[in-house]
């Protein structure tokens, strides 16, 4: 296959890039629904980012050792069997090894099948590239992930409800607005723009 | 336009291999995690449930809990079975005692599942249709009941728990699933609600009521035999309380019958 001649990035242009030049939620503006629905605290983002990290660099690591193999007419229906197998084996073992956890994200869990960002990771770069790059870029974009969601979760939980990890912070809620979902997309928008202002600055 | 390329015969076995060798190792990844997890999941299912039965009828660790489950056997009329701590009992529909087997001693502390197939294998045909607890004291006596029951909610089925004092008093409800909508009928799960049916008795259900409406500061127990119902979930909260009714009635004619 010709993609194997590309050149793969550099490594720690993969590690920057998933975590902010390329963020899978402020750049890409991927997976934005279940990132504003869960992210009303702290708490929930940062479980819902370790469930969708782990499935990302798991199906980045099975789709680059077999990416020879698979037919390139039927990848995308693959790609799906690949996430799905993950999320439902990780579903089964958090059942039945932590159910607290569980308890409270288990609805979450089921959701990562049909998110954006991890097939679109597996389309655009797994599929193409050797495994130790592909597991790196699984990992950057996964902690990008994880990173963006607990920024969202506490700025809403602080503003909206006053408390962060559910230890009060202040009495009254600021906000009350921002623990709602449309709060979520105003979250997401203002830290958009703060990034793009940072970036900008960084490049004058 | 363009015309693609026709499949040849040969990439369309390549394409079905492909496909048929993904599913048939993922079914297989599936199937062994599922085996390895489910003993796990089902032994914690089974704890949960005995706390929130020590949880609802307050009992201390010294108390055991007997589980008596119920099966449905063929025939028209159909006859009922009721698997005890040490035996399995069969009677007709108007409670008529019709024949016992004795449960042998390896299977009285196996696992539900291993029980449920031995019944299975006695009492052919029949099926697993409820249970209900009772708690028993060291010395035997009988303390307080629980019975599991469910009903038709706004979405779906909701299942729950009714613990009963030994005179037939309500000491808790608690729903163990739901699919209700969050907000509005998911409240029925929370205590504003659930505690309303606490202290009403057995002959109290027959007139009790689910009222529409905001609900007094204080409600005095000896004269209001009503169930404030959330606002916006009147169905949900109309279901709790008919499930309730049906699953306390059920239990009074099932225990008689067992007794």
């Amino acid at each position: 296959m010709s993609f194997d001649k590309l050149q793969a990035p550099p490594f720690r242009e993969l590690l920057w890039r998933g975590f902010f030049s390329e963020n899978p939620v402020f750049r890409l503006a991927l997976s934005l629904c279940p990132a504003v629905a869960v992210t009303n605290s702290v708490k929930n983002g940062l479980m819902m980012g370790l469930a969708v990290w782990a499935v990302q660099v798991l199906s980045s690591l099975t789709i680059a050792i077999f990416r020879n193999f698979i037919h390139d007419k039927v990848r995308i229906p693959i790609y799906t069997i690949v996430i799905a197998v993950w999320v439902t084996a990780m579903d089964m073992t958090l059942a039945a090894l932590a159910p607290k956890i569980y308890s409270e994200i288990g609805l979450y869990i089921k959701l990562i099948v049909a998110f954006a960002i991890i097939i679109s990771r597996l389309e655009l770069f797994a599929s193409k590239f050797p495994l130790i790059p592909s597991v790196l870029d699984g990992f950057s974009m996964g902690l990008g992930f994880l990173f963006a969601m607990v920024l969202i979760g506490a700025i809403r939980e602080v503003l909206g409800n006053g408390t962060i990890w559910g230890v009060t912070l202040i009495e009254v809620r600021p906000i009350l607005f921002l623990v709602l979902p449309a709060g979520g997309f105003f979250t997401i928008g203002l830290l958009m723009a703060a990034l793009n202002w940072v970036e900008k600055g960084r490049h004058v | 336009m363009k015309e693609k390329s026709p499949i040849t015969a040969k990439e369309m076995w390549r394409i079905t291999l492909n496909l048929t060798l993904v599913c048939f190792s993922a079914a297989l990844i599936l199937g062994v995690v599922f085996n390895l997890t489910e003993p796990k999941k089902r032994s914690q299912i089974a704890a949960n449930e005995k706390t929130l039965i020590q949880k609802l009828l307050n009992l201390d660790e010294k108390a055991k809990i007997l589980e008596v489950r119920r099966y449905l056997g063929p025939g028209q009329p159909p006859t009922i079975g009721y698997l005890l701590s040490d035996e399995l009992r069969q009677y007709n529909l108007d409670g008529k005692f019709l024949k016992k087997w004795d449960l042998p001693e390896v299977f009285q502390k196996a696992p539900t599942q291993e029980r449920d197939e031995w019944v299975e294998k006695e009492f052919p045909e029949s099926h697993f249709v409820g249970r209900f607890f009772a708690a028993q004291n060291p010395d035997g006596t009988l303390t307080g009941y629980v019975t599991e029951g469910s009903q038709y909610g706004f979405k779906s089925l909701i299942r729950f728990f009714v613990a009963l004092s030994q005179n037939f008093q309500i000491r808790g409800v608690e729903v163990i699933s739901h699919e209700e909508d969050p907000g509005l009928g998911d409240e029925i799960t929370k205590p504003a609600f659930k505690n309303q049916f606490l202290g009403i008795r057995l002959e109290d259900l027959q007139t009790l009521k689910l009222t529409k409406g905001p609900k007094p500061e204080e409600v005095a127990p000896e004269k209001e035999k009503q169930i404030y119902a959330v606002t916006g979930a009147t169905i949900s909260s109309q279901a709790l309380v008919d499930g309730v009714k049906q699953a306390v009635w059920h239990l009074e004619r099932r225990l008689n019958v067992v007794r």
